[in-house]
C-alpha cells in the first residue's frame, strides 16, 4: 500500500534540516495531528462531548508546530483535512510570529492563503470571527482578511447572506474608528470627498480591488457597514426592497429571505419562501432542504452527481435510497478508484455497523456513511470483493446500512480471510466490546496459523481520550481517513512511521510545496 | 394525582418479576466491567425520564431538589439521580427516586448536598444528569427519609479517601479525579436494539440489575449508570488490583496453537457460545432471589418501593403488579465479600 505515496516521493532521500530531536519526536506527534485533521469536526462524538474534542484536537495541533511550523502548515495543506482543522491551523499560523521553520517564509504566506481560499465562504468567515474573539489583529491578518473579502467576485452576495459576519469581520481588520469613517465617506460620491477621505478610502479599500470593481465593492461595504441608501446593485436593492414588497426576494437567499419575512411579512409561510427563493438554493442546500421542501410541498431539484458520497449517504439514510443516488455513488466510487495507483484481484471489506457508528447527533450517521462510502471505494478497486458487515450479514455495494448493537469483529475477520483476499480492509471507530480484544487475539493466532494477509483499519472518528484514532489491534495501523479521498492520509501517517525522512518527503510531494523545497 | 396510602407495607416478590420479559443479551465485556444486555419488546412509553423529557432542575433550599416535567409523560426521576453544575450552587442528589406527574413540578425535601463548601442554589434549568457513584447509593437509600443536607457528606469523605482523592463531602472531586477513566466507561459500552436493562459485573460478579420501562428511556440513562455509578466500582476493581491498566484481552482467550481458519473460527464460536450461555445462566441464578418491598408512596397512578434482598437494595416503581422501573446495586456487603480478582468462570 505504501508504493501509492512511494510514486509521489523523489526517491532521493532528503532531510530538509530536520534535527534529530525533531526527528525523533514527528512520528508521535504527526501521528496524532493526522488521526486529527482527517477526522475532527468540532462537534461532538459519539463517544467525546465538543470540549474534549476541541481539548485534544488542540493538543494535537500544538504538538506538531512546536515540532516545525513548515511541516505543520505542508501537513494542514493534505487533501482530506477537515475544513474544521484547517480553520484552526490558519489561526495558529496567525497569531505567532514566523521563527525558524525549514522552508522560506514566502511558502507560509501561500500557504496560509491557499488554506484561506479553499474554505467555504461561510467556514472562510467563522474563521474570521475566531481571529477576532481570538484578538489575532497582527499586519498579516487585517491583510488577510481585506484582500479575500473585499476582492470577492461574490461579494454583492455574500453581502446579502453574510452581512453581519463580514461586518464583523471587516471592523476588526479596520478597527472601530475607521469603519465609522468608511461609512460617512463612501456614503459620498467620489467627487465630493476630500482628498485625505479618498486617501482613507485608497488605503483600506481600493488597494484590495480590481479597477472595474471599485463601485461594486464601495457599495457592498456601505451595504455591510449598514448604509442602505440609494443601493442600485440588484441583490442589494432587492433586500431593501423585500422588506415592503415579499417577491422583490426572489433573488436573495432563502435564509435572508426567511429573515426578512419573520420581521416583515409574518403572514406569509417559510414554504413561501422556499418556493420563492428556491432557484437562489446553492448546491448545499438544495441536499440539505430536501425534507422540508418534501413537508412543504415544494419541489426542489438536486443533482446527486454534484455532492461527496459521504454527504449522498447522509441524505440516503434520512430520506432513503434511490436509483438515482445509487448510481451516483457508482460512478464516483469507481472514478475514485481509477485514480488509486492500487488494484487488487480480491479484497475483504469488514464494516463495524455497530451503535457507536452512528456518531453524535450534530453529525448523525456520518462515521457510517464514511465507511459504506470507502467500502464501495475498496471494493471498486478490486476484481473481486466481499463487503461483511460486524455483525455478518453480506454488505452490496451502494446499499444502506444500519448500525445497531454491540461491537463483534473477530468472526468477521476469519470469515473475511477464508475467502482469501488479497488484503482485508476494517472500518470501524476502533471501540469492540463483544468481547473487548477479541480482534487483536484473532489477528495475532491468524499470524500464527501463517496467515500473513495484510489487514487494515480505517477510522471514520477521532477518538479525543486517545489523542488519535483508537486501534482495534496492536499489529494493526489504524488510518484516519474522513472522506474515501482522504485516503492517502492514512498511509502517509503508516509511512511517517516507519521512515520520517521519507515521510516528510511524501507530505511536500503530495502537498505541492516542490517550489519551496531547497534545491537537492 | 398525589396520594399517600400504606406507608411502611411490605411485599416479598422475586428477582424474575423484575426481569419480567426480559431476555439477556449478548454480553459486552471490556477491561474490569460486564454487561450482561436486558433485552425486551415490552415498551412502556408512557414513562420519560428528566433526560428524555429536558426537564428543568433546581434547588430552593439546602436539601430540597426540584424537577419541572413539562412533557406530557409521567416523569420517573431515576434512583439516585444527581445534577453537578458549573454555577455557585450546591450539587444535589436524589436520596431515592422519584415520580413527577405529566406538567407537573415536584421538589424533594429529603435530597442531598453532595459538594460541602460550596454555597448557593441551582438555577432552574436542564443539565447532565449523573447517578451516584455505586458506594454511595446504599448510605444514600438508607437515609432517604432525612431532611438533613448533609447526610451524605461523610460517606463522599469517606469515598473520596478510598480512592486518594482530598475533598472532604465534594464528590465532584472525585468525577475531576477520574475524568477520562468514566468518559471511557460510556464509550465502551453499546446499547443493543430493544434493550431496557442491564445487569452489570465487575470481574465477574454481579453488581447490579436495572431495568427501564422503555428502550428510549433506557438509552437516557445508560450513560449516568456506566459512568458514575458502576464506573466507579470498576475503578475500585482497578484499584484493589494495584492500579494497573485493566486487561484489555478478552476473559476467555483463545488458545496459542491452533492449526487452521476453520478451527479458529469454530474457537471463536464455541467461546461466544458459552458467553452467551454464561450470560442467561447468570439471569437464571438470580431469578429465584427473594426481594422485600416496602411501600413508599404513589404517584400519578405509580407506586414506589424500596426493595431489599440478600444480595442487593434499591427501589422499584410498579403500576399496579407491572415493575416499570427498577434500580438494584449490590449491597456493599455482598461487594465486600467479593475479592477483585481476576475469575476465570469457564475454559475452553
Amino acid at each position: 500500500m505504501q508504493d501509492l505515496l512511494a510514486t509521489q516521493v523523489d526517491d532521493r532521500k532528503q532531510t530538509f534540516g530536520l534535527t534529530e530531536t525533531q526527528r525523533e519526536l514527528l512520528p508521535l506527534a504527526f501521528g496524532s495531528f493526522l488521526d486529527s485533521v482527517a477526522t475532527a469536526t468540532g462537534r461532538g462524538t459519539f463517544y467525546n462531548s465538543r470540549a474534549e474534542q476541541d481539548a485534544a484536537v488542540e493538543a494535537a495541533h500544538r504538538d506538531l508546530f512546536d515540532i516545525d511550523r513548515d511541516v505543520y502548515t505542508a501537513a494542514l495543506m493534505l487533501p482530506g483535512v477537515t475544513d474544521f482543522s484547517r480553520q484552526i491551523g490558519v489561526r495558529r499560523l496567525l497569531q505567532s510570529t514566523r521563527d525558524g521553520g525549514i522552508l522560506p517564509t514566502e511558502f507560509e504566506a501561500a500557504a496560509v492563503t491557499h488554506l484561506v481560499r479553499g474554505l467555504p465562504t461561510q467556514r472562510m468567515l467563522k474563521l474570521f470571527g475566531m481571529l477576532r474573539r481570538d484578538r489575532v489583529n497582527n499586519a498579516r491578518t487585517r491583510r488577510l482578511i481585506l484582500s479575500e473579502i473585499l476582492s470577492a467576485d461574490g461579494l454583492e452576495f455574500w453581502a446579502v447572506k453574510y452581512r453581519e459576519k463580514l461586518r464583523v469581520a471587516l471592523t476588526h481588520a479596520w478597527g472601530l474608528r475607521t469603519a465609522s469613517i468608511l461609512r460617512s465617506v463612501l456614503a459620498k460620491s467620489t467627487e465630493d470627498r476630500t482628498e485625505k477621505e479618498s486617501q482613507i478610502v485608497r488605503q483600506n479599500v481600493t488597494r484590495f480591488v480590481r479597477d472595474d470593481a471599485v463601485e461594486r465593492v464601495e457599495q457592498c461595504v456601505r451595504f455591510v457597514l449598514g448604509d442602505e441608501t440609494s443601493m442600485t446593485l440588484g441583490r442589494l436593492a432587492a433586500y431593501c426592497e423585500a422588506k415592503s414588497t415579499f417577491d422583490r426576494g426572489a433573488v436573495l437567499p432563502p435564509e435572508t429571505m426567511e429573515g426578512l419575512r419573520s420581521r416583515y411579512h409574518k403572514d406569509r409561510t417559510s414554504a413561501e419562501v422556499l418556493e420563492l427563493t428556491k432557484s437562489q438554493l446553492t448546491t448545499g442546500q438544495k441536499i440539505a432542504v430536501q425534507r422540508k421542501a418534501e413537508q412543504s410541498g415544494v419541489e426542489v431539484e438536486f443533482d446527486p452527481g454534484k455532492y461527496d458520497v459521504v454527504r449522498l449517504y447522509v441524505y440516503a439514510f434520512e430520506m432513503s435510497m434511490t436509483d438515482e443516488i445509487r448510481q451516483a455513488l457508482r460512478e464516483k466510487a469507481e472514478a475514485a478508484a481509477a485514480r488509486l495507483p492500487v488494484q487488487f484481484e480480491r479484497v475483504g471489506v469488514l464494516i463495524d455497523t455497530s451503535q457507536s457508528m452512528v456518531g453524535h447527533d450534530t453529525q448523525a450517521r456520518r462515521p457510517i456513511a464514511t465507511a459504506l462510502a470507502l467500502r464501495d471505494l475498496l471494493s471498486a478497486t478490486a476484481d473481486d470483493a466481499v463487503a461483511i458487515t460486524s455483525d455478518g450479514r453480506s454488505s452490496e455495494s451502494y446499499e444502506l446500512v444500519e448500525p445497531s448493537g454491540d461491537t463483534s469483529l473477530a468472526a468477521g475477520l476469519v470469515q473475511l480471510l477464508k475467502s482469501q483476499p488479497d488484503v482485508v480492509f476494517v472500518l470501524s471507530d476502533g471501540y469492540e466490546n463483544a468481547p473487548a480484544g477479541r480482534f487483536g487475539e484473532t489477528v495475532a493466532a491468524v499470524r500464527r496459523i501463517g496467515i500473513q494477509t495484510p489487514i487494515q483499519q480505517f477510522t471514520p472518528v477521532f477518538a479525543a481520550e486517545s489523542r488519535g484514532v483508537r486501534t482495534l489491534s496492536d499489529s494493526v495501523v489504524a488510518m484516519p481517513v474522513s472522506k474515501p479521498e482522504a485516503i492517502g492520509i492514512g498511509l502517509l501517517k503508516a509511512l511517517i512511521e516507519s521512515d520520517v525522512d521519507r515521510g516528510v518527503a511524501a507530505l511536500f510531494g503530495m502537498t505541492k510545496v516542490a517550489g519551496y523545497l531547497p534545491a537537492a | 394525582m398525589f396520594r399517600k396510602r400504606k406507608k411502611n407495607t411490605s411485599t416479598r416478590i422475586e428477582v424474575r418479576e423484575v426481569l419480567r420479559g426480559c431476555e439477556a443479551g449478548r454480553l459486552q465485556s471490556v477491561g474490569y466491567m460486564q454487561v450482561i444486555p436486558l433485552v425486551s419488546d415490552l415498551n412502556d412509553d408512557r414513562f420519560v425520564s428528566p433526560v428524555q423529557c429536558d426537564a428543568d432542575v433546581y434547588t430552593t433550599s439546602y436539601g430540597t431538589l426540584g424537577f419541572r416535567n413539562s412533557s406530557e409523560s409521567v416523569m420517573i426521576v431515576p434512583c439516585h439521580a444527581g445534577y453537578v453544575v458549573k454555577q455557585h450552587a450546591q450539587d444535589h442528589a436524589m436520596a431515592h427516586a422519584g415520580v413527577v406527574a405529566a406538567a407537573g413540578d415536584r421538589r424533594y425535601d429529603t435530597a442531598a448536598c453532595i459538594q460541602a463548601s460550596q454555597g448557593g442554589f441551582i438555577k432552574k434549568g436542564s443539565y447532565r444528569m449523573l447517578i451516584l457513584p455505586h458506594a454511595l447509593r446504599e448510605h444514600a437509600l438508607q437515609k432517604r427519609g432525612e431532611k438533613n443536607y448533609q447526610k451524605l457528606w461523610d460517606d463522599i469523605s469517606v469515598f473520596n479517601q478510598r480512592f486518594g482523592v482530598t475533598g472532604q463531602g465534594h464528590l465532584e472531586y472525585f468525577l475531576k479525579a477520574f475524568k477520562k477513566e468514566l468518559d471511557e466507561f460510556v464509550a465502551e459500552f453499546e446499547c443493543v436494539p430493544r434493550q431496557v436493562g442491564a445487569i452489570v459485573l465487575v470481574d465477574d460478579r454481579v453488581v447490579g440489575i436495572e431495568r427501564a420501562p422503555s428502550h428510549e428511556y433506557w438509552l437516557s440513562i445508560w450513560p449516568s449508570l456506566i459512568r458514575e455509578c458502576y464506573g466507579s466500582l470498576a475503578i475500585e476493581a482497578a484499584k484493589a488490583n494495584g492500579d494497573r491498566a485493566p486487561d484489555r484481552s478478552p476473559r476467555v482467550q483463545l488458545p496459542v496453537e491452533i492449526a487452521s481458519l476453520d478451527e479458529l473460527e469454530s474457537l471463536i464460536a464455541e467461546i461466544a457460545s458459552q458467553e452467551d450461555e454464561r450470560a442467561r445462566s447468570t439471569v437464571r441464578e438470580l431469578l429465584d432471589e427473594p426481594l422485600d418491598l416496602q411501600y413508599e408512596e404513589t404517584v400519578a397512578d405509580v407506586s414506589i418501593d424500596t426493595a431489599t434482598s440478600e444480595h442487593f437494595t434499591g427501589q422499584v416503581i410498579r403500576d399496579g403488579d407491572k415493575i416499570v422501573y427498577a434500580s438494584l446495586p449490590a449491597t456493599s456487603a455482598f461487594v465486600k465479600s467479593q475479592e477483585w480478582t481476576r475469575a476465570e468462570p469457564f475454559a475452553i
